[in-house]
Formats: structure tokens, sequence, C-alpha cells
């Protein structure tokens, strides 16, 4: 019965550790208008399905003073990314993201 | 004499005053010197339904309130002195403007553009600055000189306007459309 309990617990730890693992990746970059960097500015990175039929979670930022933005303890997959300025939408884009690595985006616009 | 030394001045003897005015009370009703009833030389009876019956003694209620008052509204008045800092603030529509009153760090946010209006505390010899954040950073300040009220210069943040930027679509719209993201 011990033994069972014991079992359980490292399964558990396990399964915590997999998770943790799967939620470590980040997607960050810099956003510059004509080569400045563009500050406030909503990034929206939206998690697609595994079929990419329909995106199943959303994270936002915005950009800060250097344009710079970063989401970070998202988990592995393909994400849909949108950048919005002043009310309207400025990029959209893909972004690949294996577990446990890091997508960085710099986007330029004119 | 300075108004705020006056000042200060008169709200300590009020105080005084109604430490006073309590003081004797307390004593004269402990004397039995004012209670009372003219006629009975009693303290006045009533009885309520519930709470049952109260004895008055109308005169030294009132001293005492007015003692209250006198020693309350000194206390209520001497805290800091405050002063309002206004102005204006142009920013593009959803960008967010932090307005921030230095050394106290009091801060309102503006969601869009338009007036502003603050208090803050008055803090004797120091130098207020009122910072403009946007994007989480200063991004401008202006020193003011701290009167009964400040009026700021009007700012505006100079960012492009979003109209002038041409979108970037990798993805189109009818694709994002599908995918349930508007």
């Amino acid at each position: 019965m011990r033994n069972c309990k014991s079992w359980a617990f490292i399964n558990l730890l396990a399964l915590a550790a997999i998770l943790a693992w799967g939620q470590n990746a980040f997607i960050g970059g810099k956003v510059t208008l004509h080569g400045q960097p563009l500050a406030s500015a909503t990034v929206n990175a939206y998690l697609l399905d595994r079929g990419q039929t329909k995106y199943t979670s959303q994270w936002s930022t915005t950009t800060d003073r250097q344009g710079e933005f970063a989401v970070r303890s998202l988990p592995n997959g393909n994400y849909i990314v949108t950048i919005r300025y002043g009310g309207k939408v400025v990029y959209q884009g893909k972004a690949q993201v294996p577990s446990g690595q890091a997508e960085t985006m710099k986007v330029d616009l004119k | 004499m300075t108004f705020a030394v006056t000042r200060s001045l008169l709200l300590g003897v009020s105080a005084a005053a109604g430490f006073f005015l309590l003081a004797a009370t307390m004593l004269l009703v402990g004397m039995r010197r004012i209670y009372i009833d003219k006629e009975t030389k009693k303290p006045i009876e009533f009885e309520f339904p519930i709470i049952g019956k109260v004895k008055s003694q109308t005169p030294a209620l009132f001293l005492i309130a007015g003692g209250m008052l006198l020693v309350v509204y000194p206390i209520q008045q001497s805290g800091p002195d405050q002063v309002t800092i206004q102005g204006t603030v142009t920013a593009p529509p959803g960008v967010r403007v932090d307005v921030v009153a230095v050394p106290q760090q009091f801060q309102t946010t503006l969601y869009t553009s338009g007036p502003f209006s603050m208090t803050v505390p008055l803090i004797p010899n120091a130098n207020y600055r009122v910072q403009y954040q946007a994007g989480g950073v200063i991004a401008d300040q202006q020193g003011v000189l701290v009167k009964d009220q400040i009026l700021v210069t009007p700012w505006n943040y100079g960012a492009p306007p979003a109209d002038s930027i041409t979108p970037v679509k990798e993805v189109s719209d009818a694709e994002l459309q599908k995918l349930g993201i508007h």
C-alpha cells in the first residue's frame, strides 16, 4: 500500500514536470516603425488547436518604450500573432513554438 | 505672519478651547453644577419604548458637543495641505497614459485623450514633477512649481498615427476569421 502511494506521488511529480516543461515556451520580439521602436502596441498570441481549425487560448501584452514585447510560459504549439496599434491591426502572422523554446520576432512596419 | 502660520495658530487655539470646554463641562457635571431640570433640580428623564429611561442634562450635552467640535475640527484640518494638479493629455486611441506626480508617486491613468486632475499632498520644499508614462516607460516630464493649484502645459504624446501604418498581413483576414480571431 505504501509503495503504491509512493508510486502515485512520483507519477504526479513527473506529470507536473512534463506540464511545466510544456508551458515553458516563449514568444518575444521587437516592433518598429520605419526602424524606430513602436511603443504601446498590443500583441496578441492565439494558440491554435492540433488541426489548426480554431484557436484555443489567447495571451496579450504590450510593447514597451523600446518596442519590445515578451509573452512567457506558453504551451508549445502553433500560434497566430496579431499586433494592434491605435485600434488598428498592423500585423498578423504565424509563429511556431517548440516545447521549451523561444520564438523571436522582428516586425518592421512602414 | 503668513496665512499658514495664522491658520495653524487659530486651529491650535480652537483645539485648546475645546479641551478646556470639555474638561470644564466634566468638572461642572461632576460637581453637579449643571444638570438639570430647573424645577426638580434633577436630570430630565425620557422614556423610550425599547431603550428605556434616558436621563438628559441638555446644557451639559450642548457643552460637550461644542467642545468636541472645537477639538475634532482642528485635528481634521491639521493634515497635510493638498494641491490639485490639472492638465490635458492628447494621445492616439488605444494608448494608455499614466500621469504621475513625483515625489509622492500619485498617479492617474488616462485611456483617452482629455483633461486630468489629481490632488496630492503638499510637501514643503519638495520638487514636484509631472511624468507622462506610455507603455510603462516615462515618455516626458515637466517640473512644476507647487502653489494652491497647478496647471501644467498640455502634453501631446508624439506617437505616430495608426492610419499612417501599412499593415503587414502574412495571414489573411479570411483565414483569421475562419480560426475565430477577430
